[in-house]
């Protein structure tokens, strides 16, 4: 016997299904994820956004409740800040901001948050599934006993980590704390809002996720993917705008921009309006219908499935 | 029951052919699978791997059919030719990934990648990141990450690929422990001849999508056609018409010639044909053809011989020795 191979041992366990593999490629992706600096510094990016919701929903609840109190007084003080005119500044809080705990609470919310989760996931997408193809680590996937879309699923699950975690979870921590500080009437009263926050985060995650994929298997490296992502929504998002809001065209073309479609659809999950009250003009003006973009988007998100499944494909594995 | 049963493979990329009717019944055993480029080598393998449909064909790898491919998969262990290293992860995390792809739980995949790498020499590297090893390490962590599902069947390409003389010699005698110790079936896929010698009892020759040659190692290297290397003094002319008259192919190289001699030749004709010429012969030493040679000569002959050229259906002549 080979003296290298005394140490052979044969495997005498058994081997699971398939379906193990997609939570072992969902694991290995995230851990490389979370790796990498970049993804942190994001995060608390993020982080610092819903530090803003949540701050600016528990001063809102302590001014009202000073208000009920003292019987309408005209000036408060928090810390070393004092409001002098306190009427202006709760409706500031409650119709500029929207931070009651309102539908538009969590509408707002995920705008503002997905803008990073937009920015993260075109820095990651090459670390998803781009450095696959690029270290040639694809014949490793497929060579085991899984198929294609095993491997695609598994990369899928990793992104629905990254954007639920940036955008869901947060949003129900907020909802937690709307309860917990208007009242347990909240929970039962508002809970379509919870529902709304997880649909919102469904409809990110499904769309940046599936996109995010795709284009990764096609240009693989970051910059070049930075480049693209930059081009599918923020240039397209600039020229749907051009095109209805400055040319008048059809307001159709709105259908172009990508991250006005998922912000419609979230906006109809919560039962808000979609527009931003803010001093941005244009994102009031007005929208296609509901089901146009939600056809766009629903085949946006099957091109993409379907481009990532022909990308993801066995006969490109060996040599 | 076979370890590969291929009837009439034949396979198109677009209108350009990669297999052409490949027939085969291949036992159990060590397998070398020799070709040049664009041989069609890695198309069998994707074939037997379950990745790729044939155009036209069918076959069976251990009773199972080639279109079950992950079924198919589970039973081999698959290393191939490029780094197919997972940038970012250590060692034992590869491998560890590498198990539970295959369908371990997490523990079982962790304690079955430090045997591995305890295996192939890799103690103090397994907490490095892959990106960081060397060419080396590289190859012996592809096979610990074939072997971590204990599959009786390996596929290996080109396994020495980039590896020294003791990397090589100490890759083939790992797999050639495998296959012997073991018990694996091995399917060894390299365009080095030596290796297949080395470690293979049979071996399958491709040649432009077809089958060349299968059969015995040992009996290729039977079909080797030795020369003699001679180092004569007298009328060495006159020696040349008889050894050429005889049927041996002389080659000159400096001093000495090199004789290529018919089947069936002995040493003594040599003394013989010297004491008619009057030559006296100062020195013989046999050159055993090594494969490469071999190859390339009965290449040759294939491309002059009747079966030369490819039609349309699928003929079954040569091939098939030992």
């Amino acid at each position: 016997m080979d003296s290298t191979l005394h140490y052979y041992r044969a495997w005498g366990g058994s081997l699971g299904g398939s379906w193990r593999a997609v939570l072992a490629i969902a694991e290995q992706s995230l851990r490389l994820i979370l790796r990498r600096r970049l993804f942190w510094v994001l995060y608390v990016l993020a982080l610092l956004n819903f530090v803003v919701f949540f701050s600016g929903i528990y001063l809102l609840y302590q001014l009202d409740v000073e208000q009920l109190l003292e019987g309408a007084p005209t000036s408060a003080r928090i810390g070393f800040i004092r409001i002098r005119d306190l009427e202006q500044f709760l409706n500031f809080l409650r119709k500029q901001l929207y931070l009651a705990g309102t539908a538009e609470t969590y509408r707002n919310f995920f705008w503002y948050q997905g803008y990073i989760t937009m920015a993260l996931l075109a820095f990651t997408g090459a670390q998803l599934i781009g450095q696959d193809y690029s270290a040639g680590a694809l014949p490793f996937f497929l060579s085991k006993p899984i198929r294609s879309w095993h491997y695609v699923l598994g990369k899928f699950l990793a992104v629905c980590v990254i954007v639920n975690a940036m955008t869901t979870l947060p949003a129900l921590a907020l909802f937690v704390e709307c309860g917990l500080l208007i009242g347990w009437d909240y929970f039962a009263e508002e809970i379509r809002l919870a529902a709304g926050s997880i649909a919102y985060g469904m409809v990110l995650t499904a769309s940046l996720g599936s996109l995010v994929l795709a284009v990764a298997a096609r240009v693989k490296r970051t910059v070049p993917l930075v480049l693209v992502w930059a081009v599918i929504l923020i240039l397209m998002r600039g020229l749907a705008s051009t095109l209805v809001d400055g040319l008048r065209y059809d307001v159709r073309w709105r259908l172009l921009d990508l991250w006005n479609s998922t912000y419609v659809i979230g906006s109809a999950a919560l039962g808000a309006a979609a527009k931003l009250e803010t001093s941005r003009r244009w994102l009031s003006r007005p929208q296609p219908e509901l089901w146009e973009v939600a056809c766009v988007l629903g085949a946006l998100v099957v091109l993409a499935w379907v481009d990532l499944l022909r990308r993801v494909r066995p006969y490109q594995t060996v040599g | 029951m076979h370890l590969v049963e291929l009837e009439d493979i034949t396979h198109y990329y677009g209108k350009r052919r990669a297999l052409e009717c490949v027939s085969l019944q291949l036992p159990a055993g060590r397998i070398g699978l020799l070709g040049p480029n664009g041989a069609g080598k890695s198309t069998l393998l994707r074939i037997l791997l379950g990745l790729l449909a044939p155009t036209r064909g069918q076959g069976r790898l251990l009773g199972l059919d080639l279109r079950h491919g992950p079924a198919l998969r589970r039973k081999i262990g698959y290393m191939p030719e490029s780094d197919c290293l997972v940038p970012g992860l250590s060692g034992v995390e590869y491998i560890a990934l590498a198990g539970r792809l295959c369908g371990m739980g997490r523990r079982d995949a962790a304690r079955r990648a430090h045997d591995l790498l305890n295996l192939l020499g890799m103690e103090e590297a397994r907490y490095r990141k892959v990106e960081e090893y060397s060419t080396g390490m590289k190859q012996r962590l592809k096979l610990a990450q074939a072997l971590v599902h204990d599959p009786p069947v390996l596929f290996l390409d080109e396994p020495t690929s980039g590896l020294d003389s003791d990397g090589r010699e100490r890759m083939l005698s790992l797999i050639l422990g495998l296959g012997r110790d073991y018990g694996k079936s091995i399917l060894l896929s390299t365009h080095i001849l030596g290796d297949v010698e080395r470690v293979c009892d049979q071996v399958v020759v491709l040649h432009e999508g077809r089958v060349l040659l299968h059969g015995q190692t040992a009996a290729l290297c039977g079909l080797r056609q030795d020369a003699y290397r001679l180092r004569l003094e007298g009328d060495v002319g006159a020696m040349r018409r008889v050894l050429e008259k005889a049927g041996a192919q002389i080659t000159s190289i400096q001093r000495d010639w090199l004789v290529q001699v018919p089947t069936g030749w002995t040493t003594s004709r040599f003394f013989e044909l010297a004491h008619q010429t009057g030559v006296t012969l100062l020195g013989m030493r046999r050159e055993e053809e090594n494969l490469t040679d071999l190859f390339y000569r009965l290449l040759r002959r294939q491309a002059i011989g009747p079966g030369a050229g490819s039609g349309d259906g699928c003929e079954h002549g040569l091939s098939h020795y030992g």
